[in-house]
């Protein structure tokens, strides 16, 4: 590093820069007359309180034998003492040894008792800071598997513990979810007697009859296949939506649980995220500090035990070689001519292209499989063979987790190719691979919804008389229930398989089989990004569902904990420690975002069919109504005069467009705040760099002036 | 792994002491059942509760670290007396294979030895629930190997060099980082970080706080 033009490093003495402190200690030369610059410099009182160790304790970096330099320096450490116990700090807090802290806590005890009658206020503050350490605790007992999330830190790394904990926080998510649907949508079921059965044939209705319920008897594969995919006797019961009866509480209950349930899962997944965009959102710009970043937090002193160090070693040394890399492919990016530019994106865009027509492909070929199970449900021998019936009936799930298999592997050999830096690349990849699970999902539903209501056109010849398509799908909330219930089932059958059959055998191979192709077919790595984004998925999957299937909340708790112990099972037995770091804090940032995604896409089928599509005629507890929402209305109009005023205004413009609008101009509020502070914070830069000099040129004038003084 | 129980809340009450086959064992038996004394652990309530208000870590974690002391320690002591050498402390298993093992111990021992409040004090700093501000204070220590209250050049290499193998690396590399870093965060152009310099770049820091924990202090 030059010296600044300011000054020259040649005044400093022999040695140059700033190596004059550590220089006097080391080599005592023989005293200049007068003081040295080192000394003074020393003596500042900013350079005391940096080496303040605590009271009672020697300063940092004080040798025993300076006695006389001890003495000043014990006072000024002394004042510092004095001031630090003047601000409020709680006792933990300090960087003391435990005796001064305690010394530290038995003072300021005594002085509240001498203070003695605070302000009520304070006094209510202390004892609520008090109360909400003591829950916060209490809630950090309660968290399960606290000890295996620990454990697995420790010996895989911080990324790879990020996915359990999300898991963990999925399952509270479930869990809240299965017991509120328990509560408002079982329970008042069963309280008014027992729900009646489907409408016979003879019913009057003109949608025709739905009956699902199996007659005579039954073999038992087509029973357990009929578990599998949710039709038969699974088909009327408590699991979906055409079961429950046409009470109005009830259907007062059951649509308010699936808000509650939203607002809930809402709330939790943001205060989840807060603490993580928090810590990335503080940094002015990423790119400015990356490297003392990488530096001083390379290594994850949670690591514990028996760790292959080595392997450490080389991912801190990749890290970091990929962030010079990094560094380098920028300088050369500016120094591209024209015409490697007009090449370089022409590239960028004819692979952005290719993408984009495989994700095509990929939906199309969803979309194609959705019309296909229709048409082929209707071939007589599919019919006869309960498993050929069962195969055709998950072809939409197969052909998902077909594309989910195939794709992603080809999207990351795309990416090196887009010449992006390494980091760019990873995002690159993960953003494709997120639109692929959800759009796909989505394609799903879109094509259901085709059949449904015959492609939106209600005047078509089938959904003129009940406004969908009641020939095919009489009970079309309860078809959609059953699609997300077989995605569910699929999904833990893959990843049952997908463990049991590709990853213990693999281990097993290794061992059996030494050297190198053993080692290489053996070295399985548990790779975050993928096994987050299948959890968001799953999850996304049973918020669509569980408006038409009640019960799938309950059923993916029950999925989610067998997964967490088969997911730990297998990552301690099969797999070996990440080649690749995955940064903790990319994931705490990343993910939470991913499932608010997952979360917003999600609402758009479940309003639709709220407000959109007219609900079944012969099953459910909305049949005898125009559409789904139709229901508050008639609720709210049995309420009184003035909460029907109040709640009708909640709905008009003259709320809603004040409230959009108070809300943009505090969202413009808080952007300009942000803005004042990273201004504010490059401000106080310049000042200290400015202050920096200025001490430096007034300690060297002291030195000459006194020298001066001392050669007369 | 006696430490694992999450879900136990009692941990204070009589537990079969036959899974200790040390000497310790004879010492602990004759704690006997006194006014808030326990069977197992020779730590008193009003000690515990002191404890937990002047350190970040929680009864559970404070009881695991007990342990792990008494089982190095000297047999027959008392664990308020009782003090550790700095190698016993570097080969537990959370500090094992920490490259900076040696600059933990000589921050956090005083007069070259562990008390039993020094283990305290570090795993408090390395709990979970520790503030930044603490931790942030405690690794410029640690990472300032000549002490002289900067993190300069040649801490900045050794520091480098700890956390590589030297044989992948080159001297290019080195002095490459050394300067990235000083670039970055060295404000006043003195080629040194002091603290508020550290501490700026590291309140910024999303990975510190996580990187910074010790979780498990047993052995």
């Amino acid at each position: 590093m030059e010296g600044s033009p300011t000054w020259e490093p040649e005044a400093w003495g022999s040695s140059g820069g700033w190596l004059a402190p550590r220089e006097a200690r080391a080599a005592p030369y023989p005293p200049a007359p007068g003081p040295s610059l080192s000394s003074v410099l020393n003596e500042l009182p900013s350079a005391a309180t940096l080496r303040y160790r605590g009271p009672g304790v020697l300063p940092w970096g004080m040798l025993e034998e300076e006695d006389e330099d001890g003495g000043r320096s014990i006072q000024a450490l002394a004042e510092a003492t004095q001031k630090e116990l003047q601000e409020p700090h709680a006792s933990r807090e300090l960087p003391w040894p435990m005796q001064a802290r305690r010394v530290h806590r038995q003072s300021q005890a005594r002085d509240q008792v001498a203070l003695g009658s605070r302000s009520r206020v304070a006094r209510w503050a202390l004892v609520l800071g008090w109360s909400k350490e003591k829950t916060q605790e209490g809630l950090r007992t309660l968290q399960p598997w606290v000890w295996t999330l620990k454990r697995i830190g420790g010996q895989f790394g911080a990324g790879t513990e990020s996915y359990f904990s999300l898991l963990r926080f999925l399952l509270l998510l479930n869990v809240l979810a299965s017991v509120l649907k328990l509560c408002m949508t079982l329970l008042p079921t069963w309280v008014e007697g027992d729900p009646p059965g489907p409408p016979g044939p003879d019913t009057s209705s003109h949608c025709g009859s739905y009956d699902p319920r199996p007659q005579g008897l039954i073999a038992f594969p087509t029973q357990l296949f009929s578990l599998l995919s949710g039709e038969s006797f699974l088909e009327w019961s408590s699991l979906f939506y055409g079961f429950y009866p046409p009470r109005p509480h009830l259907a007062v209950s059951y649509l308010c649980c699936v808000f509650v349930i939203g607002l809930l899962h809402l709330l939790l997944i943001l205060h989840r995220s807060v603490s993580g965009l928090k810590q990335t959102l503080l940094a002015e710009s990423g790119a400015l500090t990356s490297y003392s970043h990488r530096v001083f937090s390379a290594w994850d002193f949670g690591l514990c035990g028996d760790v292959h160090v080595r392997l450490r070693q080389r991912n801190i040394l990749f890290d970091l070689q990929v962030e010079l890399e990094e560094a380098e492919l920028r300088r050369q990016a500016a120094l591209r001519t024209l015409g490697q530019h007009a090449k370089l994106w022409s590239v960028r865009v004819l692979l952005n292209l290719l993408v984009l027509a495989l994700l095509g492909a990929a939906f199309y070929g969803v979309y194609w499989a959705t019309e296909f199970t229709v048409q082929l449900q209707e071939v007589s021998y599919v019919q006869q063979l309960p498993l050929l019936k069962l195969v055709v009936n998950y072809l939409p799930s197969i052909f998902i987790s077909a594309v989910n298999f195939v794709l992603p592997p080809v999207f990351k050999l795309i990416a090196p190719l887009e010449r992006y830096t390494r980091s760019r690349q990873i995002v690159f990849i993960l953003l494709r691979t997120i639109v692929l699970r959800l759009a796909s999902l989505l394609v799903l539903l879109f094509s259901l919804w085709n059949q449904i209501t015959c492609g939106g056109n209600s005047e078509a010849e089938d959904c003129k008389t009940c406004g969908y398509n009641y020939k095919e799908i009489p009970c079309w909330e309860t078809r959609v229930g059953q699609e997300m219930y077989k995605l569910l089932i699929f999904d833990l059958l893959t990843g049952v398989a997908i463990s049991l059959f590709i990853q213990f055998p693999r281990k097993l191979f290794s061992a059996l089989c030494p050297g190198a192709l053993g080692r290489m077919v053996g070295t399985q790595e548990f790779q975050v990004p993928d096994e987050v984004l299948g959890l968001i998925y799953a999850q996304t999957v049973v918020w669509v569902g569980s408006f038409f299937c009640p019960l799938l909340p309950l059923l993916n708790t029950v999925k989610f904990l067998l997964l967490f112990y088969l997911k730990k099972h297998t990552l301690f037995s099969t797999c070996s420690p990440a080649s690749r770091t995955f940064r903790a804090s990319t994931a705490n940032f990343f993910f939470p975002l991913v499932l608010l995604l997952g979360l917003a896409i999600s609402t758009v089928p479940v309003l639709c069919s709220i407000f959109l599509i007219p609900p079944s005629k012969p099953c459910g507890p909305f049949r005898e109504l125009s559409s789904i929402w139709s229901q508050i209305p008639i609720s709210i109009s049995s309420l009184s005069q003035t909460t029907q005023n109040f709640l009708f205004f909640l709905g008009t413009q003259a709320f809603a467009v004040p409230l959009l609008l108070i809300s943009s101009v505090l969202m413009v509020y808080t952007l300009a705040l942000a803005n004042s502070y990273g201004r504010l914070i490059s401000e106080l830069k310049r000042q200290i760099k400015t202050a920096a000099q200025d001490k430096v040129f007034l300690a060297q004038r002291a030195v000459a002036l006194s020298s001066a003084q001392g050669a007369l | 792994m006696e430490c694992r129980s999450p879900w136990q809340r009692d941990d204070l009450v009589s537990q079969p002491v036959s899974r200790r086959g040390q000497g310790s064992a004879a010492n602990r038996e004759k704690g006997g059942v006194g006014m808030g004394q326990c069977l197992r652990y020779q730590m008193h309530w009003e000690d515990l509760e002191e404890y937990q208000a002047l350190t970040f870590l929680t009864r559970n974690e404070i009881l695991c670290i007990h342990d792990t002391f008494l089982k190095l320690c000297p047999p027959g002591k008392y664990y308020k007396e009782a003090t550790l050498t700095m190698d016993q402390v570097s080969s537990l298993p959370a500090l094992r294979v920490n490259p900076f093992r040696d600059r933990i111990c000589r921050v956090f021992a005083h007069n070259g030895v562990f008390s039993f409040e020094d283990v305290l004090g570090m795993a408090s700093v390395f709990s979970e629930q520790a503030c930044p501000s603490l931790k942030i204070e405690y690794a410029f220590r640690i990472y300032d190997f000549n002490e002289n209250g900067f993190i300069d050049e040649e801490d900045l290499q050794e520091i480098i060099l700890r956390l590589l193998n030297s044989d992948d690396m080159s001297e290019d590399l080195l002095t490459d980082l050394t300067s990235h870093v000083l670039s970055e965060s060295d404000l006043d152009n003195d080629n040194m970080l002091s603290f508020s310099e550290f501490e700026h770049a590291m309140a910024k820091s999303p990975d510190f706080m996580n990187s910074f924990r010790i979780h498990f202090w047993g052995c």
